[in-house]
C-alpha cells in the first residue's frame, strides 16, 4: 500500500449515497445476488450491493476479457473493422486475490505489442478495492500465495472499521472518484488499527513453504507421484480453468453468417485442461493425457509464469478448488510437492 | 464418432443438394432445423438446395412422386433423422448411404440412439408385450441403434432437440468445406461460463461433466440438470462421476439410470450393451 496516499474515513451509508450519485453517470459493477447466484454485475442502484463478500463463480476478469468477444468484423466487399468495445466503468469492491489477479493480466495483455482490447476496456475502469480480514470460506488459500494483501493495482482501497471505511486513493483516478463521496480526513493510524485487526484475522495462516522458490521446486518435482494421484480423478471438464482470475487463453474462430456475404471474428476462453486444447493438424496432440494438462496448469502458475512475474501466477481465491467436482486443489498439490503440512 | 471433415471436394456445382430422412423419431429436430426467419430460409435456400425433405414438401430429389419411399439419386448431402430399429432400416439407410457423398447425422437418435435406445434395458420379450400385449410380434422391431453403428457417418449434429444455431453452422462449414466444429469440451465450460451454481451444490445428478457442450448448458441454466443428450465427449471420466456421487453422497444407482436415457450405445457407459 502507498504510504504517501491520502487517508479518509466514510460512514456506510454515505459510501452507499455516493455510489447511488456516480451511478447516475457511469456503470458501476459490484459484488450482487441476482436468482440465487452470486456474483460481480452491472447494478442500478447501491442497494444491490452484497458488503460482505460471498465467493463468485467468476473473477471480475471477465469485465475486461470477456468470455466471448467480437474483436473484427468483416464484408464480403473487403471492409474490415476492429471491433473495441469499451466505456468508462467502476468495478466496486474487488477484494485482495482478484486486485492481484488484475495485476498479472495487466502485465499479461500490456506484454509485447499488447492487447488493444483489454488494454482499452482496463484504461476506462476505475478500481475499487474491498479489503479482507479474513479467509472467505474454507476453500480460499490467497495467504498460501499472499495474495490476502493488495499493493498496487486498484485505484481506491475501503477497510472496513465498524460502521465505517477507512479509504485511501492512489491513484489520480481514485482520487477523483473519490470527490463524488461524503469524506472526513482519517490518518496513517486508522489503516494501522484495520491492518492489525487483518493480522489477527490471519494469524496461524502462513504461507507455502519456500514460496519465492516454488518454480525451481516445481521444476525439480516433474515426475513426483502428486501428478499421478491428483490427475486419475480429474474429469478434464475445464471448469477450474474457466473461472480461474489469471487464466487468459484464448482460441479466435471466424463464425461467417449464413449468408456468407459478412462475418465476424471472436475470441473465446479457451483452456488447457481440456483436450483439445493443444491438439493440432493431423490429430497430434502434444498434452494427449490428463497428467500433462494438470502438469502444465498447475506449472503456469507455480513456475513458468511465477518467473515472469515475479509473484504466485494462482492468487488463491479458490474458485477452482469450489468449481472441482473431484476435489482437486493447487494447494494440496503444492503442499504435497513441498512436504508442507499445510496450516 | 470421430468429427471427420467431409470430403467436400467431390461436391459440385457450389451449391450442393440436400436430402433429409428420418428412421425412428420424433421429426422434431427436422422441424428445429426449419426453424428460421424469413431472412434466414432465403440465406439457407441460397447456399444449399433443399431437394427432399418429408415433413417440408412432398417433391423427391429423383424426380419421381412423393409416394414412392426415399430417392437413391439427386443428392449429394443426406441428413438423417432417427434411430435405426429395424432391420429393413438398416437396408434402407444403407441404399440412402450409397446414394450420398455425405451423410450427416441429426439429433440424438441418429447420433447416438435417442432415447429410442431406452427400450434395449429391456428384453424384447418385454418391451414387444408391454407396448402391444395383445399382439406382440405384429411389428418388426430390434435393439435401436444410432447411425454409426451400421453405416459411416461423416458428421453429426447432436441433441435432443438441436440447436438451431449449430444446424446452420455445420451446414455453412459443410458449404465452405471445413470441418462440421462442433464442441468437443463438456457442459461445465459452457456453465461456468454462464456463472451457474452447480447442479450437484442443488444436490442434482448432472451429466454435465462428461456431456459434450454446444447447447449452452441449456438444462442447467434453466434449472434442472444435464440429461446427455448430447452424447459424451470424446474421452470421458466415467470413473471420476462415480467419485462425485460419492461426494455428493447420491446414490451410483441414480446416476446409472441418468445414463439410460441418453446413453445406452455408449460403450465407455454401458460396455455390455448389445
Amino acid at each position: 500500500m502507498n504510504e504517501n496516499a491520502e487517508v479518509l474515513l466514510i460512514s456506510k451509508s454515505d459510501l452507499l449515497a455516493g455510489i447511488d450519485k456516480v451511478l447516475a453517470s457511469h456503470k458501476v459493477a459490484a459484488l450482487t445476488t441476482k436468482e440465487e447466484r452470486t456474483l460481480y454485475d452491472f447494478i442500478s442502484a447501491s442497494s444491490e450491493i452484497e458488503l460482505d463478500y460471498k465467493p463468485t463463480v467468476l473473477s471480475p476478469k471477465k469485465f475486461f476479457f470477456p468470455q466471448d468477444e467480437v474483436i473484427v468484423e468483416y464484408t464480403d466487399d473487403g471492409k474490415v473493422t476492429a471491433k473495441i468495445d469499451a466505456e468508462p466503468m467502476i468495478l466496486f469492491g474487488i477484494r485482495p486475490c482478484d486486485i492481484n489477479g488484475i495485476k498479472i493480466l495487466d502485465e499479461a495483455f500490456a506484454d509485447s505489442n499488447g492487447d488493444p482490447n483489454y488494454l482499452a476496456k482496463r484504461e476506462k475502469a476505475v478500481i475499487i478495492g474491498m479489503d479482507c480480514k479474513a479467509i472467505c470460506d474454507e476453500n480460499a488459500f490467497c495467504y498460501k500465495v499472499k495474495a490476502n494483501y493488495a499493493h498496487s493495482g486498484f485505484d481506491v482501497m475501503l477497510q472496513e472499521q465498524g460502521d465505517k471505511y477507512v479509504v485511501q486513493a492512489v491513484t489520480d483516478k481514485g482520487r477523483e472518484f473519490m470527490k463524488n463521496f461524503n469524506t472526513t480526513a482519517g490518518n496513517q493510524s486508522d489503516v494501522e488499527a484495520f491492518l492489525n485487526e487483518k493480522a489477527e484475522g490471519f494469524k496461524d495462516k502462513t504461507p507455502f513453504k519456500d514460496l519465492d522458490k516454488l518454480p525451481e521446486v516445481m521444476a525439480a518435482n516433474y515426475n513426483h507421484k502428486v501428478w499421478d494421484e491428483e490427475s486419475s480423478r480429474c474429469l478434464s471438464c475445464g471448469s477450474c480453468i474457466m473461472v480461474c482470475p489469471t487464466c487468459y487463453c484464448f482460441d479466435v474462430a471466424d463464425e461467417l453468417a449464413l449468408s456468407l456475404k459478412k462475418g465476424e471474428r471472436i475470441r473465446r476462453w479457451d483452456a488447457c485442461m481440456l483436450s483439445s486444447f493443444a491438439e493440432v493438424a493431423g490429430n497430434e496432440n502434444f498434452r494427449e493425457d490428463k497428467k500433462d494438462r494438470l502438469h502444465h496448469r498447475i506449472s503456469r502458475k507455480f513456475d513458468y509464469l511465477m518467473k515472469k512475474h515475479g509473484q504466485s501466477v494462482c492468487v488463491g481465491c479458490g474458485r477452482c478448488v469450489r468449481a472441482c467436482l473431484a476435489n482437486i486443489s493447487p494447494k494440496t498439490i503444492v503442499e504435497k510437492i513441498t512436504c508442507d503440512k499445510g496450516e | 464418432m470421430p468429427n471427420v471433415t467431409p470430403n467436400t471436394a467431390a461436391i459440385e456445382p457450389q451449391k450442393p443438394k440436400v436430402a433429409f430422412f428420418e428412421f425412428a423419431d420424433c421429426e422434431g429436430c427436422q422441424l428445429c432445423a426449419i426453424d428460421l426467419t424469413p431472412e434466414q430460409l432465403l440465406d439457407l435456400t441460397a447456399v444449399i438446395d433443399i431437394v427432399e425433405f418429408r415433413e417440408a414438401f412432398s417433391e423427391k430429389a429423383d424426380g419421381s412422386d412423393s409416394t414412392g419411399g426415399d430417392s437413391h439419386s439427386g443428392y449429394d448431402i443426406a441428413i438423417i433423422e432417427g434411430s435405426i430399429t429395424r432391420d429393413s432400416d438398416a437396408e434402407r439407410l444403407k441404399k440412402i448411404r450409397a446414394a450420398a457423398k455425405i451423410v450427416i447425422a441429426l439429433g440424438a437418435c441418429a447420433h447416438i440412439g435417442g432415447i429410442n435406445a431406452l427400450k434395449n434395458c429391456q428384453t424384447k420379450k418385454e418391451y414387444t408385450e408391454e407396448v402391444y400385449p395383445t399382439d406382440p410380434n405384429k411389428y418388426e422391431t430390434t435393439t435401436a441403434k444410432a447411425l454409426d453403428e451400421i453405416i459411416k457417418v461423416d458428421g453429426f449434429i447432436p441433441g435432443c432437440p438441436i440447436d438451431t444455431g449449430e444446424f446452420i453452422r455445420v451446414v455453412k462449414n459443410i458449404v465452405l468445406g471445413k470441418n462440421p466444429d462442433i464442441p468437443t469440451y463438456p457442459v461445465c465450460v459452457e456453465c461456468k461460463k454462464k456463472e451457474n451454481v452447480c447442479a450437484y451444490e442443488k444436490g442434482m445428478i448432472c451429466l454435465g461433466p462428461i456431456t459434450r457442450a454446444g447447447c449452452g448448458a441449456r438444462c442447467p441454466s434453466n434449472g434442472g440438470y444435464c440429461f446427455g443428450c448430447r452424447g459424451l465427449i470424446p474421452e470421458p471420466n466415467v470413473n471420476a462421476q462415480e467419485d462425485i456421487m460419492q461426494k455428493y453422497n447420491l446414490s451410483f444407482e441414480g446416476m446409472k439410470d441418468k445414463f439410460k436415457l441418453f446413453l445406452q450405445r455408449s460403450k465407455e457407459v454401458f460396455p455390455d450393451a448389445e
